[in-house]
């Protein structure tokens, strides 16, 4: 059963080409970076040395060297990076797995019952669509107070739909296709028809949308914690960093750029990848 | 097709035409989206507790409170504040700012030129940019310099704002002294903001652009040019890009939205007394009143401009009314 597949089988290169080799490497780089945090940091992020404080790069105090300097209470930059990456990828990983399973489940649902279930979904889809979801994100986190878990929250809650609206689409798609008619007619439930037929044979389609949305994601977590409203200091992000770092511009310009440089490099990589995985699944491009 | 039969109009037969029953299909639905915005936002603010609590003195009594609660006509039920407040919008009331002690709409209103100002200067940068971009990347894919734009455009859409603006005021005003860090004191101040902010909406013209241009490559029209001996810029210039624009203009609708929500961050790093420098002063004060009013004012937007742009695109191309209406 899980051999036979809706399309044609086309041939396809596996190998990955130069350009996204090296985007790659860095997401694979930054992912372990994040996960071995305590291991890999030279200092604790959130030891303060005020006699230290706003040092160059290569700045040594105490027998330890600030590699890419300290900031304003004399905390290590290099050090406060390596934890914010754990900030970034967790929050961006949490709210698309969240927003992704909740979108994709009632986009396969409206799809499947059709009817009013469908009219509605798929209205309220395209309401919460129509707003912007920074200005939505913003005004929930501003009331609600910000932290870890409501800034996930308020990303699934604004970008769920984008899901939605694939898994709608794309069950749509499939749900007539022959072999899903004739489990139908074997007697096979809602849930295995869904969970073992439709899900998997949609599931390439969802998987480039989650990886555009996890770039999106760890931006918007950045510019929530670069307004105030993200994860609450003395907790490193990157975001929260380049705040800071927007008071100090003309004295210490290091850090403001590294993290910056460090937001920019996954993001970039993420698109590029997403691009890529896109092509691969369609390469007529959409 | 179902707001027509929810208006009381008779049901049109399916062959006939079907424009008016789309287009008040979709302002309905632009309707009940902006109604679920502003609901969200006023029970939003009425969970947070006690909006008096933030407003009166720390050493007020308890009649002072209840004096105040009452002036202020948070003691009704919810379901009259609410009605009130809804009523309140369709006269452009949004309500008083308690922290400022102005109408909301008179602080909105100061605001709103600086945003506008900033929304047309980063749009002429998009469009500036994305534009010929675009274009050169559809008429020399597969040629290495279209590949290098290619990595730009996906470079400008990966660059946090924040930090592109951060980069050039480092650059162009510290260093170099050539513009000013932030505010706004004349024309120049307007500079580093509209690139920093058009930057963003860059890649998406650019991408758009190229697909559009792509598909009319295809055309007959670009062959018999060619057959004819017209250079290929000329092709282009006069007759493909009028074609290719239809897709370009519908994006440029959604793409203000955008940016209006994008000014946020873009205002907050350059000081730019605009809108949404004024909605990160409001958080700060816990001026939810004000909040409300700015988030509802671009959300309306930002619908409005959804309307139009399916308006827009489905009277150039009536497919879309099709898949809409299935």
């Amino acid at each position: 059963m899980a051999a036979t597949t809706a399309t044609t089988p086309r041939p396809t290169k596996r190998s990955i080409p130069w350009t996204v080799l090296p985007f790659a490497a860095i997401l694979v780089a930054l992912l372990l970076i994040a996960i071995l945090a305590p291991l890999v940091a030279p200092m604790d992020p959130n030891t303060q040395n005020l006699l230290a404080r706003l040092k160059a790069p290569g700045f040594q105090a105490r027998g330890m060297t600030y590699f890419l300097g300290s900031d304003e209470l004399g905390r290590d930059v290099l050090s406060r990076l390596i934890y914010g990456a754990r900030v970034s990828l967790l929050v961006a990983f949490a709210s698309v797995t969240l927003s992704g399973i909740f979108g994709t489940v009632v986009g396969m649902i409206a799809a499947f019952y059709r009817g009013w279930t469908e009219t509605l979904i798929m209205r309220l889809v395209d309401i919460v669509l129509s707003v912007p979801a920074i200005l939505l994100a913003i005004i929930t986190v501003a009331v609600l107070g910000p932290s870890f878990a409501n800034v996930v929250i308020v990303l699934s809650m604004t970008r769920w739909p984008r899901y939605a609206r694939v898994a709608y689409g794309q069950t749509l798609s499939v749900a007539n296709m022959p072999y899903v008619r004739l489990s139908r007619f074997m007697g096979a439930g809602w849930l295995r028809l869904l969970s073992r037929h439709i899900l998997p044979n949609i599931a390439g389609a969802l998987i480039v949308v989650a990886t555009l949305e996890f770039g999106l994601m760890v931006l918007f977590e950045a510019g929530l914690s670069f307004l105030g409203l993200g994860v609450q200091p003395p907790t490193a992000s990157w975001g929260a960093m380049l705040a800071t770092g927007r008071n100090y511009v003309a004295t210490a310009w290091w850090i403001a750029t590294f993290p910056g440089l460090a937001l920019f490099l996954l993001v970039l990589s993420i698109n590029l990848i997403g691009d890529h995985i896109r092509d691969r699944l369609d390469p007529r491009g959409r | 097709m179902q707001a027509g039969r929810i208006l009381g109009l008779p049901p049109k037969p399916e062959t006939e035409f079907p424009v008016p029953a789309f287009f008040l299909k979709r302002i309905f639905q632009a309707f009940i989206a902006i109604l679920g915005v502003v609901t969200l936002i006023f029970f939003l603010q009425r969970m947070t507790g006690d909006p008096v609590l933030l407003l009166v003195p720390q050493n007020a009594t308890r009649e002072d409170i209840e004096a105040m609660r009452s002036a202020l006509g948070f003691d009704r039920p919810l379901i009259t504040q609410y009605w009130d407040y809804l009523s309140g919008i369709l006269l452009l009331d949004f309500g008083r700012s308690y922290v400022q002690n102005e109408p909301v709409w008179t602080l909105i209103a100061s605001r709103l030129p600086y945003t506008l100002m900033l929304a047309g200067g980063a749009l002429t940068v998009a469009f500036g940019l994305g534009i010929p971009l675009g274009v050169t990347m559809a008429v020399r894919r597969g040629r290495a310099e279209a590949k290098a734009m290619m990595g730009l455009v996906l470079a400008g859409q990966s660059m946090p704002t924040f930090w592109s603006a951060i980069l050039m005021i480092m650059v162009f005003a510290v260093w170099l002294g050539w513009l000013p860090p932030s505010g706004a004191r004349d024309w120049q101040s307007l500079i580093m903001p509209s690139i920093v902010l058009g930057l963003l909406s860059m890649a998406t013209f650019a991408r758009v652009s190229r697909t559009a241009v792509l598909d009319e490559l295809e055309k007959d029209y670009v062959r018999t040019g060619r057959a004819k001996g017209l250079p290929m810029l000329r092709i282009v210039m006069r007759h493909l890009l009028r074609n290719a624009a239809i897709p370009v203009v519908t994006v440029a609708a959604l793409e203000i939205a955008n940016l209006l929500a994008g000014a946020v961050i873009v205002e907050t790093v350059f000081a730019w007394p605009g809108l949404g420098q004024l909605t990160v002063q409001a958080i700060s004060a816990r001026d939810f009143m004000l909040v409300q009013g700015v988030v509802l004012l671009g959300a309306t937007t930002a619908i409005v401009l959804n309307l139009i742009a399916d308006i827009l695109y489905s009277l150039i191309d009536p497919r879309i009314r099709m898949e809409g209406s299935a």
